[in-house]
C-alpha cells in the first residue's frame, strides 16, 4: 500500500479502492483511526461487511452509506461513507464521521440506560434483603412458649395472613410433638386482625392439633377478632377465655 | 399485524401507539408469541432496513429504545412472587451492545417462576464473577449477537467453573445461530437457539427436579 501524498493529510480518512475493495492507498488519519487491514471490509464490524460488499459498488449510486468502524481498540465509531468509481475501476472513498452532537446524545442514552438498570439491580437485592426479613418477622409471629411440663403458650402477632399461618404452622405442630405438650393456649391480645384466609389456616392448625388429643385454649379475643372467630368449625374442642391470667388459673387445679 | 407492520411503528418513535399495538395483540396472542413472532422478527428488520441503507444507525436506535420500552410495560413481574423456581442470572459479553434479547429472556424466565437478575449488555468478566459470587445462581445465561463475540465464550465458561456451586451456562442470542459452539458444549454449556428452547429447557429442568423429589 503506498501513501498518496496528494491525500495523505487530508482532515478525514480517505481511501482508494479496487474492485475487489483492497485498499491501494489511503490518507495518514485512515491508517491511525482504524484498525490494520489490506481490505476495506477487514477495516468493518462484522455487521458491516456484507453492507459494504453490496453498496461500493460501480453499478450502485453514489449515496452514501452508513458503516461501523472499528478503533484500534475494536471500539465501534459509526460513518457516513462517500465513495465515487472512476471508471470502475477505482474508487475514491471517503468516511465522514458522525455529527459529534449525534454521537454525544447516544453515549448519553446508552449511560442513561445502564444507570436505570443498575438502580434496578440494586432495588433487586434490596427486595431480595426485604423478603428474607419478612419471613424472619412471619417465623417470629408465633413464638411457643414452654410454660411446663404439658402446656405451651403461643401469642399470636401481628396482622394474621395465609403466608404468615403457612410459615408458623409447621413449626407450632412439631413444637407441640416435641415437647409433648398437652394443652395449647393462643394468646390473640397482640394480634392485630386475621384475614379469611389467614383464618382458614387458623382452623386447620387448631384441627391438627385436635387430632393430636392437644386441649386448646385461646384467650385475648378482642371484638374485632370475635367477628371473624365465630367462623371457625364449629366442632372443635377450643375454649375460649377473657384473660391469660383466667386460663392459667384454671389450669392450675 | 405483521411484524413488519410493527418495525415501522418502532421506526415511527411512537411508543404509546406500539405500547397500544401490543396490548391488542396480547389479547389473543401469549407473550411467547409476541417474543418470537412478533419482536425479534420486528428487529430483525429494522436491522435488514439498514444493511439496505433505508434507514440510519438513529433510526435503528429510536426503534431499539421503543421495542425496549414495550417488552418493559407488558413484562408481568408479580408473577415471579408465587413460586421460586430458581435464580438466574444473565448478561451480555463484554463488547457487546445487544440488550433486548437479555430482557425477552428475562421475562420467559419470570414467567415461569424464577427470579432473574439482569446485568445488561457489556458486562466485563470480572463484574459477571463478583456479582456470581454474590447471587449464588442456578443458571448464567450469556447472549451474544455478533459472532465476533464469540471467542469470548471460553473465558467465561473458565470463569464459570471457579464457582461453587456451579451454575448451569446458557449460551444464546443470533450469533449462535451462526457458528458452531460444540466446544462450549463439550464443557457443559447449553446452546439455545431460540426463546422457545429455553422455555423447553425450563420446562425439562422443571420436570427432572420433580422427580428428583419424588419419594419413589
Amino acid at each position: 500500500m503506498k501513501h498518496a501524498p496528494h491525500i495523505e493529510d487530508w482532515p478525514l480518512p480517505i481511501f482508494q479502492l479496487d474492485r475487489k475493495l483492497t485498499i491501494l492507498a489511503s490518507s495518514k488519519l485512515a491508517r491511525t483511526l482504524f484498525k490494520e487491514a489490506s481490505v476495506f471490509t477487514g477495516l468493518l464490524e462484522e455487521g458491516s461487511r456484507e453492507k459494504a460488499l453490496k453498496f461500493l459498488d460501480p453499478a450502485r449510486s453514489n449515496e452514501p452509506i452508513e458503516l461501523t468502524f472499528l478503533s484500534p481498540l475494536d471500539e465501534p465509531m459509526v460513518m457516513d461513507v462517500h465513495c465515487k468509481w472512476e471508471s470502475g475501476e477505482s474508487a475514491n472513498v471517503i468516511a465522514v464521521p458522525k455529527d459529534r452532537h449525534f454521537t454525544r446524545v447516544s453515549a448519553q442514552l446508552t449511560h442513561l440506560r445502564t444507570r436505570l438498570n443498575d438502580t434496578n439491580y440494586d432495588l433487586l437485592l434490596e427486595k431480595e434483603r426485604t423478603d428474607k426479613l419478612l419471613q424472619n418477622v412471619r417465623e417470629l409471629s408465633a413464638p411457643c412458649i414452654k410454660l411446663d411440663q404439658q402446656r405451651l403458650l403461643i401469642p399470636l402477632f401481628g396482622a394474621i395472613d395465609q403466608q404468615k399461618m403457612i410459615t408458623v404452622l409447621p413449626r407450632i405442630l412439631e413444637n407441640v410433638y416435641r415437647q409433648d405438650s398437652q394443652s395449647v393456649i393462643f394468646d390473640l391480645t397482640a394480634m392485630n386482625d386475621i384475614d379469611p384466609d389467614g383464618l382458614v389456616q387458623f382452623n386447620a392448625l387448631l384441627e391438627s392439633l385436635s387430632i393430636m388429643g392437644v386441649t386448646i385454649s385461646i384467650t385475648g379475643v378482642h371484638p374485632r377478632h370475635a367477628k371473624r372467630l365465630h367462623e371457625l368449625n364449629k366442632g372443635l374442642q377450643a375454649t375460649f377465655a377473657v384473660s391469660l391470667q383466667n386460663v392459667l388459673a384454671d389450669h392450675q387445679i | 399485524m405483521t411484524s413488519d407492520e410493527l418495525a415501522d411503528i418502532f421506526l415511527s418513535g411512537d411508543d404509546y401507539y406500539a405500547l397500544r399495538k401490543v396490548q391488542y395483540y396480547l389479547k389473543t396472542h401469549t407473550k411467547k408469541e409476541l417474543h418470537q413472532k412478533m419482536l425479534t422478527p420486528a428487529m430483525y428488520r429494522i436491522g435488514q432496513l439498514w444493511q439496505e441503507n433505508v434507514i440510519s444507525v438513529a433510526d435503528e436506535h429510536l426503534a431499539t429504545a421503543i421495542c425496549d420500552f414495550v417488552i418493559s410495560a407488558t413484562d408481568n413481574r408479580s408473577q415471579a412472587e408465587k413460586e421460586i423456581a430458581g435464580k438466574a442470572m444473565i448478561m451480555g459479553f463484554e463488547g457487546e451492545d445487544h440488550y433486548l434479547g437479555l430482557k425477552m429472556v428475562a421475562c420467559v424466565f419470570r414467567e415461569h417462576g424464577w427470579t432473574v437478575h439482569d446485568l445488561g449488555p457489556n458486562l466485563p468478566i470480572e463484574h459477571a464473577l463478583e456479582a456470581a459470587k454474590q447471587l449464588k445462581p442456578d443458571v448464567i445465561g450469556l447472549s451474544a449477537a455478533l459472532v465476533g463475540r464469540l471467542p469470548l465464550v471460553k473465558l467465561y465458561m473458565d470463569a464459570v467453573q471457579l464457582l461453587n456451586p456451579k451454575p448451569t451456562v446458557l449460551i444464546g442470542g443470533r450469533a449462535v445461530t451462526l457458528v458452531d459452539l460444540s466446544d462450549a458444549k463439550a464443557e457443559g454449556a447449553v446452546v439455545l437457539e431460540s426463546l422457545e428452547t429455553l422455555e423447553d429447557w425450563i420446562q425439562s429442568r422443571k420436570e427432572s427436579n420433580n422427580e428428583a423429589r419424588a419419594p419413589y
